[in-house]
C-alpha cells in the first residue's frame, strides 16, 4: 500500500526540497491543527484522523536527513507518476500458453518447473488470468449497465469479441436483458442516494479501493449471496484486525454500506449503475478539460482513448463515445500528423535503458538525439507560426517548455521558446487592450460612462502586462473625472426643482459616489444650505407618520437627518427618535402578542391567556389599551362560539319533541301546539349581560330583532308554563329561572317590585316563585305568531 | 442528625454531545444538578472566548458564529496524542479541553447546592483503552476534581436500573447508543453485586454519525438545487451550521414523520423537507452495525455460558430514534426499554460515588472498632466472608453510621453492592515466538474479569543485555498470539537490567489491570529474585510540565 508522500502532504516546497528543520516543524505544527480542526468533519472527518496518527510517522521520517532526502525524490517521482504494471515471467508465460484456448497438464507440470512452483501454484495463476479475461467482460459489461439494463445485442457482440458464447457472458449479467435499445427497461432501478454514493467513495479513498467490489476483492459479476458471505467474513477481518484506526473504521464503515447494498438484486443494481456512471463521469470531466479552444489535441485524444479502454471500452468503442461527445459540445478533434508525439513520454525510460545497455549506444544515441532536438524545435516554430490564433501558439509553447524546462540538452532552445512566448503574448495583450478601448470608447460616446469602467475593471482583472495596465489605469482615471462632471451636471439640475428628500437622496449618493471628487466640496455646501428646507420636509413628513403609527419610517427618517446635521434641529429630533423607538418596541411586542395569539388559531382560550398574562406582568405599558381592545374581541368570539355550540346542541335537542317544537332558523322555534314563536337561545346562552335584571329584561326584549321580528316582549308565566310544564317540554341543558311579564309592587322596608319567575331543571322538573326585581334573571323572549 | 458527616461524591457523565452532574441526595435517591440555565444536560462544547472560556448552550450555538474558536465532540479525540487544538497561539490537547467541560460542571454544581464540589466519579465508555481512561482520569485532575473512580458508562447506567429493581436477580442487556460512542454490554444484576459479563462496541460510533448523514445528504440537496459544485463544508460557518440543524432535524424525526431544513450558504439559500423515510434510508447501514455488535457480544457471552437475557435496556440519547427500537424488536425478538437515556448514567455513577463515600465511612468506622486495617473496600466482604470481621460489627457500624447520617440502614447496607468488571480490550507486549517472528503476545484478554494479575516468563536476547524495551499493546482480539499489525502500541516501558546477567536470563513480566482498567508493570529477574527498575513511558497521554501548565492555566480560565 502506497502511503501519502509526506511532501506533498505537509505542502513543502519540492524543487528545491524543503530542508531547514523550523519551517519542517512548522508546516507539521500547522497541518496538525487543521487536522485538529477537521477531526469531527462530517465527511473529511477519517481521513484527518488517519492524518493525525501519521504525525509521529511524518516527523520520524522528516527529522532524518537522509530519509527525508528520499521521500523528497520519492514526491518528485510521485508527481511524475509511473504506474508500470510489472508482469511476472510466469503471467507472460501463462499469457502466451493460454493464448490456443487452454493449457495443457504437461504445461502445468513444465511451467511449475521452470519457476521452482508448486503445480497448485502455477494453476492459481492460471485461475487469476482466466479470471482476468472474465474481469475484462465484467467491466464492459458494467459500463453497459449505466442505463439500468443491457440489450442482447450487445450481450451477442461481447460475446463474439472475448471468443466466449453468449451464455457464458449472460451468467454474467444479474440486471434486466431487453431484446434491443428500443423496448423500455422492465424495471426503471431505484436511483442510489448520492449522499451515500459520496459517502462510500470517499471512505474507498481512504483504503486505496476502486470499489466495493474491489474492497471484497470479488468480481463485479459475483452473486449476492456470495458477496454478503464476503461482507459479513471482511468484517470479522476487521475485528480481528483489532484496532481503531481511520482505515479500520473507514472498513467497518464500508462493511456495512456492502451489507445494506447487496441485500437483494435491487439495490445492488442502483450501486452497479452507480458505479457506471461514476466511470463515464470520469471520462467526461477527462474530455472537458482537454478541450480547450473547441479542439481537442491528438496527444490528448491518444490518452483519452487509452483511458476510455482502461475503463472497459473496445478502441473503437473508445473513439466513438469521444467523438460523439466532442460532437456534442461541438468541439473538433485534431487530426494526427506523421511522427506520434507521444514519443516524448517514453524518451527518458529509453535514454535509461540506453545508459545501461553500453556507453557507445549512449554516445550514438546522444549524437541522435542532438539532431531530433534542433529538428523538433524548428518544427515547432514552424507550427506556431503558422497558428493564426495567437493563444494556440503560446499553447503549443507552454507544453513545450514544461516538457523540457528541466532537460540540460534543451536549455537554450526553451529558452528561445520562451522568447517567442513573450513575444506572443505582447501580441495578444496588445489586441486584448485594442478591443478594450474600442468598447470603452463607443461606451464613452453613449455617455455611459459605468458600462466604460466596468470594461476596464474587466480588463483589469485579466491581470494584463505591465505597460498596458497602465495605460488601463490612466484611462481609468480619465473617465473617472468625465464621469464625475457628467454626473455633477445632472445633479445641479435635478436639485432645481425637486422635492427636498429626493434633493437630499441625490446629494448624498453623489458624495457617496465621488467621495474625493473635484466638485465633493461644492456638493457638499449644498447639503448644509439645505439643513432648514429638509428638516421642514421631515417634521410635516414626520406628523404624516405618526397618524399612520408607522414608526419604522419614522426612526428611518428622523434618523436619517441625524446623521446627516449636526444642529439644532437635529437636538430637537433626538428626543422624537427616542419616542419612536419606543413605540416602534411596543407595536413589535404587541404585533409579536398579536402573532402568538393568531397562531393558537381556534383555541381562544389559550390566545386570551398570551394577553392577560402580558397585562398581569406589565400592568402599565402603553399598549394595554389595544391589548384590552384584542381583549374584547376575542372575549366576543368565544362567546359567539359558545352561542353556536349551545345553538347546535338546542337544535338537536327540538328535534326530539316529538314535533312539538319546530325550529324555524335564525334562532327562532315555533310551539305547534301553542302558535307562540320563542326565540331559541334564552338570554343566559347568548350571555348579553351578566347580570339582568328585571328592567333591563325589559329593554332588552323591546330592543331584540332576532328572525327579523321586532315584536318579542317577555312572556306571561303561563306562557313559560306552557312550554317548560307540559311535555313534550322545551329542552333544558341546565338549571335557571326565567322572568315572566307578571309584576306587582310588595313592601318590605321600603316598596319594591316582586316578579313571578319560574325555575327549570335539567330533569325537566320546574318550580315557580316570586322574586325581587334587582336580582338576576334570565329572558326566554317570546312573540304571537 | 448530620447529613454532612458524609462526604459527597458526584457521578459525571462526560458524553461526546451532552454531559451532566448527580449526587444522591438525603433520601437515598440519585438526582441531576441542573444547570444555571435549568438545563438537566450541558452540550459539551467548548468556545475559546479571548480570555474567557465558554462551555455549554452559548457555545454549541456560537459555533455558527465563530466555529474556529469552538471545539465539538472532543471525547472522540480522548487519548489522541496528536490532536492539538490551537487557539490564538496556545495549544490545547484534549485533556485540557474535557478539563473545562468538567470545571463547568462542578462551578454549577456548587452554585446549586451551595457546597464545594471536591471527589467525582466519571464515566468513560466500555469500550475505552488504556490511554483514553488515564486521559479522562487527567482531564479532572486538570479541572482540580479528586477523580475517585473511572466508571464504565454501561456499568453506571446498570447501576441506576439495578436501583430502582434490587429485589429481582437479572441479566440485562445495555445499549447504549450515545452521541460519539456505541457500547453494547451484558450485565448481571442481582442485590449484592453489577457484574460486567461481556462488553463490546465502537467508539467512533454514534448520534453524531446520523447527524453526519444528515449534513451528507443537505450538501447533496444543496448542490442539485443551485448547480454550485464546490463543497459547502469547506466554509467553517456552514459547517457547524449544517452540523447543528442536522442535529435538530434528527431529534425532530423521531417525533415526526418529516421536517423542514434550510440550507444557506454565499447568499444562496434553499429549503427542503427531510422525511423520515429517507433518514432511515440513509443511516441503515450505521444502525446495522450496531446490531452487529450486539450479536457478536452476544456470542461471546454464550461462550462464558450466558445465553439468554432477561431485558434490553437503551441508553443515550441517540436510542430515542425509533428505528432503534423497531430494529432490535425485530432482530432479537424482544421489546427494548427505553431507561432514563439521558440521564441514567450520571445517576449511575452518583451512587457508585455515594457507595464509595459510605464504605469510606464504614471502613472508618470498623477499624477503628476492631483494631484492624482494611487495605481496600473490596476486601472488606471479603474479610466477613473470612469472618475477620464478624457480621455482627458491620451491622453495628452500618447501624451507627445511618443514625448518624440520616440514611435508612437499609440502603446503607444495600450501598455495600459489588461492582465486577470485564476488560474490553487485550493487553499484550511485542516479543519474539520460537519461530524468530515478531509477535504480540497478549497476556490479558479482552472480557476478562478485572482486576487481574498476570505473570509471564520472557528470555533476554544477549549477553550482559543492559535494557529491555517493552512495548505495551493494546488489541480487540481475543487471541494469544497476534501479528504486531493488530494492535496499537499504548506505552513503551524501559526495564534497567542488572549488569552481566547472561544470555537468556528470565526476566519475569507481571501485569495488573485494575477496576478501571489502569495498567501496572512490574518485573523481576528471577534468578536473582531481584526487582527491575520499570521506567513508563505515557506520552500518549498528558503529562510531566504539559499536565501542571494545563492545570495553572485552567484554575486562571473564568469558565462560563
Amino acid at each position: 500500500m502506497e502511503r501519502e508522500n509526506f511532501y506533498l502532504l505537509l505542502d513543502l516546497s519540492i524543487d528545491p526540497p524543503e530542508t531547514d528543520s523550523k519551517n519542517i516543524e512548522a508546516a507539521i505544527a500547522r497541518k496538525q491543527s487543521e487536522w485538529s480542526r477537521l477531526r469531527n468533519h462530517p465527511t473529511k472527518g477519517l481521513q484527518a484522523q488517519n492524518f493525525i496518527s501519521m504525525i509521529p510517522e511524518i516527523r520520524r521520517v522528516m527529522k532524518d536527513p537522509a530519509l527525508r532526502e528520499q521521500e523528497a525524490e520519492a514526491a518528485k517521482e510521485n508527481l511524475v507518476k509511473d504506474k508500470a504494471d510489472k508482469i511476472t515471467d510466469i503471467d507472460r508465460h501463462i499469457d502466451i500458453l493460454i493464448g490456443k484456448g487452454f493449457i495443457s497438464k504437461e504445461e502445468i507440470v513444465r511451467l511449475a518447473q521452470i519457476h521452482g512452483m508448486e503445480e497448485k501454484e502455477v494453476q492459481d495463476r492460471i485461475r487469476i488470468k482466466k479470471d482476468e479475461k472474465f474481469s475484462r467482460v465484467d467491466q464492459q459489461l458494467s459500463l453497459r449497465m449505466a442505463k439500468g439494463y443491457v440489450t442482447e445485442e450487445e450481450i451477442n457482440k461481447l460475446a463474439k469479441r472475448h471468443n466466449l458464447k453468449p451464455e457464458e457472458v449472460k451468467s454474467r449479467v444479474y440486471i434486466p436483458m431487453v431484446k434491443n435499445g428500443n423496448e423500455k427497461a422492465p424495471l426503471a432501478p431505484r436511483q442510489m442516494d448520492r449522499s451515500i454514493e459520496k459517502a462510500i467513495k470517499e471512505n474507498l479513498k481512504i483504503i486505496d479501493k476502486a470499489s466495493l467490489y474491489d474492497f471484497l476483492e470479488l468480481h463485479e459479476s459475483t452473486d449476492l449471496e456470495t458477496l454478503q458471505a464476503a461482507a459479513v467474513e471482511k468484517k470479522k477481518q476487521l475485528v480481528n484486525a483489532g484496532k481503531k484506526d481511520a482505515r479500520v473504521t473507514a472498513g467497518n464503515i464500508l462493511a456495512g454500506h456492502c451489507v445494506t447494498i447487496f441485500k437483494n438484486e435491487e439495490t445492488r443494481i442502483s450501486y452497479d449503475i452507480s458505479l457506471a456512471k461514476s466511470k463515464l463521469a470520469e471520462l467526461d470531466s477527462g474530455i472537458d478539460i482537454s478541450g480547450f479552444n473547441g479542439k481537442i489535441r491528438r496527444e490528448y485524444y491518444d490518452i483519452l482513448v487509452r483511458k476510455a479502454m482502461d475503463f472497459g471500452m473496445e478502441k473503437q468503442e473508445a473513439e466513438q463515445y469521444i467523438r460523439d461527445y466532442c460532437k456534442r459540445k461541438n468541439w473538433t478533434i485534431e487530426q494526427a500528423k506523421g511522427e506520434k508525439r507521444r514519443l516524448f513520454l517514453f524518451g527518458s525510460i529509453l535514454a535509461v535503458l540506453l545508459i545501461a545497455a553500453s556507453s557507445l549506444g549512449y554516445l550514438y544515441f546522444n549524437y541522435r538525439q542532438e539532431h531530433r532536438i534542433q529538428k523538433e524545435y524548428a518544427d515547432l516554430a514552424a507550427r506556431v507560426a503558422s497558428t493564426e490564433d495567437p493563444q494556440q501558439g503560446i499553447d503549443i509553447l507552454n507544453q513545450y517548455i514544461m516538457t523540457y524546462e528541466e532537460e540540460k540538452d534543451y536549455a537554450d532552445l526553451v529558452e528561445d521558446a520562451r522568447r517567442l512566448r513573450e513575444n506572443r503574448v505582447s501580441i495578444i495583450a496588445g489586441e486584448k487592450y485594442g478591443e478594450m478601448e474600442k468598447r470603452v470608447s463607443s461606451s464613452v460616446e453613449d455617455n455611459d460612462f459605468e458600462t466604460a469602467k466596468s470594461y476596464i475593471d474587466d480588463y483589469l482583472k485579466t491581470n494584463p502586462p505591465g505597460q498596458f495596465a497602465a495605460k488601463a489605469r490612466k484611462e481609468q482615471a480619465e473617465i473617472e473625472s468625465m464621469a464625475e462632471n457628467a454626473a455633477f451636471e445632472k445633479l445641479s439640475a435635478t436639485v432645481i426643482q425637486a422635492a427636498a428628500d429626493e434633493k437630499i437622496s441625490k446629494i448624498t449618493d453623489y458624495i457617496e459616489k465621488y467621495p474625493r471628487g473635484k466638485k465633493t466640496e461644492e456638493v457638499r455646501g449644498m447639503l448644509a444650505d439645505m439643513s432648514s428646507e429638509y428638516y421642514i420636509f421631515v417634521k410635516n413628513a414626520l406628523e404624516n407618520l405618526e397618524e399612520k403609527k408607522d414608526w419604522q419610517e419614522s426612526i428611518k427618517l428622523a434618523q436619517s437627518y441625524i446623521d446627516l446635521y449636526d444642529n439644532s434641529h437635529a437636538d430637537n429630533l433626538k428626543p422624537e427618535l427616542e419616542r419612536y423607538q419606543q413605540n416602534l418596541r411596543f407595536e413589535r411586542i404587541f404585533q409579536s402578542l398579536r402573532q402568538q395569539a393568531q397562531n393558537l388559531g381556534q383555541d381562544h382560550t389559550q390566545a386570551l391567556q398570551v394577553y392577560t398574562n402580558y397585562l398581569q406582568a406589565y400592568p402599565d405599558s402603553p399598549i394595554n389599551a389595544r391589548i384590552d381592545e384584542e381583549i374584547v374581541k376575542l372575549r366576543e368570539r368565544i362567546r359567539q362560539k359558545e352561542v353556536q355550540k349551545a345553538q347546535d346542541q338546542l337544535t338537536e335537542m327540538i328535534r326530539d319533541s316529538g314535533g312539538r317544537f319546530v325550529e324555524k332558523g335564525d334562532g327562532v322555534a315555533a310551539d305547534t301546539e301553542t302558535g307562540l314563536m320563542w326565540m331559541l337561545l334564552d338570554s343566559d346562552i347568548t350571555g348579553f349581560q351578566n347580570c339582568m335584571i328585571f328592567d333591563a329584561a325589559a329593554r332588552y326584549v323591546e330592543n331584540l330583532s332576532t328572525g327579523g321580528y321586532s315584536d318579542w316582549r317577555l312572556p306571561k308565566m303561563s306562557e313559560l308554563a306552557g312550554i317548560y310544564k307540559k311535555t313534550p317540554a322545551f329542552p333544558v341543558m341546565k338549571e335557571k329561572w326565567f322572568w315572566s311579564a307578571d309584576s306587582y309592587s310588595g313592601y318590605s322596608e321600603g316598596w319594591y317590585r316582586i316578579v313571578d319567575t319560574i325555575t327549570v331543571f335539567p330533569d325537566g322538573t320546574t318550580a315557580e316563585s316570586s322574586r325581587d326585581s334587582r336580582e338576576c334573571g334570565v329572558v326566554k323572549a317570546v312573540r304571537n305568531q | 442528625m448530620n447529613e454532612k458527616s458524609i462526604k459527597h461524591i458526584f457521578g459525571i457523565d462526560l458524553g461526546t454531545t451532552y454531559s451532566s452532574i448527580s449526587y444522591v441526595d438525603e433520601f437515598g435517591k440519585a438526582v441531576i444538578i441542573p444547570n444555571p440555565e435549568n438545563e438537566r444536560v450541558t452540550p459539551s462544547v467548548v468556545f475559546f472566548d479571548e480570555e474567557n472560556i465558554v462551555v455549554g448552550e452559548v457555545a454549541k450555538e456560537s459555533a455558527k458564529l465563530y466555529p474556529n474558536e469552538v471545539v465539538s465532540f472532543i471525547k472522540r479525540s480522548m487519548g489522541e496524542p496528536n490532536f492539538i487544538f490551537e487557539f490564538a497561539g496556545q495549544r490545547y490537547r484534549p485533556e485540557e479541553i474535557s478539563a473545562y467541560i468538567l470545571k463547568k460542571l462542578a462551578q454549577d454544581a456548587r452554585q446549586y447546592m451551595g457546597e464545594e464540589v471536591t471527589d467525582v466519579v466519571i464515566t468513560c465508555p466500555a469500550y475505552f483503552g488504556i490511554n483514553e481512561r488515564e486521559a479522562t482520569r487527567k482531564a479532572g485532575e486538570i479541572a482540580g476534581l479528586n477523580v475517585r473512580h473511572i466508571i464504565n458508562e454501561p456499568t453506571a447506567a446498570a447501576i441506576a436500573y439495578g436501583s430502582l429493581e434490587t429485589t429481582e436477580k437479572k441479566t440485562v442487556l445495555v445499549y447504549d447508543l450515545g452521541g460519539g460512542t456505541f457500547d453494547v454490554t451484558m450485565i448481571y444484576i442481582s442485590k449484592e453485586s453489577v457484574e460486567v459479563v461481556c462488553t463490546g462496541g465502537d467508539h467512533n460510533l454514534g448520534g453524531k454519525d446520523w447527524d453526519d448523514r444528515i449534513v451528507s445528504y443537505l450538501v447533496q440537496k444543496f448542490q442539485e438545487e443551485t448547480g454550485l459544485t464546490d463543497d459547502i463544508l469547506d466554509d467553517p460557518d456552514t459547517w457547524q451550521d449544517l452540523q447543528l440543524s442536522a442535529e435538530k432535524a434528527k431529534k425532530s424525526l423521531s417525533q415526526r414523520a418529516k421536517t423542514p431544513i434550510a440550507i444557506t450558504h454565499g447568499g444562496q439559500r434553499i429549503k427542503l423537507m427531510l422525511e423520515r423515510e429517507k433518514f432511515e434510508e440513509l443511516t441503515e447501514d450505521l444502525l446495522y452495525r450496531t446490531i452487529d455488535f450486539t450479536r457478536e457480544m452476544l456470542e461471546a457471552a454464550k461462550a462464558k455460558g450466558f445465553d439468554a437475557f432477561d431485558e434490553f435496556i437503551l441508553v443515550g440519547g441517540a436510542t430515542r430514534m425509533p428505528q432503534v427500537t423497531e430494529k432490535i424488536s425485530d432482530e432479537f425478538n424482544i421489546t427494548p426499554k427505553i431507561f432514563d437515556p439521558d440521564e441514567a448514567v450520571a445517576k449511575g455513577a452518583a451512587i457508585y460515588g455515594w457507595k464509595l463515600a459510605l464504605n469510606d465511612d464504614l471502613i472508618r468506622r470498623i477499624s477503628e472498632k476492631t483494631k484492624k486495617t482494611i487495605e481496600r473496600p473490596e476486601a472488606l466482604s471479603e474479610m466477613i466472608d473470612r469472618k475477620e470481621i464478624s457480621a455482627e460489627d458491620f451491622r453495628e457500624a452500618a447501624r451507627e453510621l445511618a443514625d448518624e447520617s440520616g440514611y435508612t440502614l437499609p440502603s446503607v447496607e444495600n450501598a455495600m453492592f459489588q461492582v465486577k468488571n470485564v476488560t474490553s480490550k487485550s493487553f499484550g507486549v511485542v516479543a519474539h515466538n520460537p519461530s524468530d517472528e515478531e509477535i504480540v503476545f497478549n497476556l490479558v484478554l479482552r472480557n476478562t474479569p478485572v482486576p487481574a494479575r498476570i505473570k509471564k516468563k520472557f528470555y533476554t536476547a544477549g549477553e550482559n543485555q543492559k535494557t529491555v524495551l517493552i512495548r505495551i499493546m493494546e488489541s480487540e482480539t481475543s487471541n494469544v498470539e497476534i501479528p504486531v499489525d493488530n494492535a496499537i502500541e499504548i506505552k513503551k516501558a524501559v526495564l534497567n537490567l542488572p549488569a552481566n546477567l547472561p544470555e537468556d536470563s528470565p526476566l519475569e513480566i507481571t501485569y495488573e489491570l485494575n477496576e478501571e482498567g489502569q495498567l501496572h508493570i512490574t518485573a523481576e529477574e528471577t534468578s536473582n529474585s531481584q526487582k527491575i527498575d520499570v521506567v513508563v513511558d505515557t506520552a500518549s497521554v498528558i503529562s510531566g510540565e504539559e499536565f501542571e501548565q494545563a492545570k495553572i492555566r485552567t484554575q486562571k480560565h473564568m469558565v462560563m
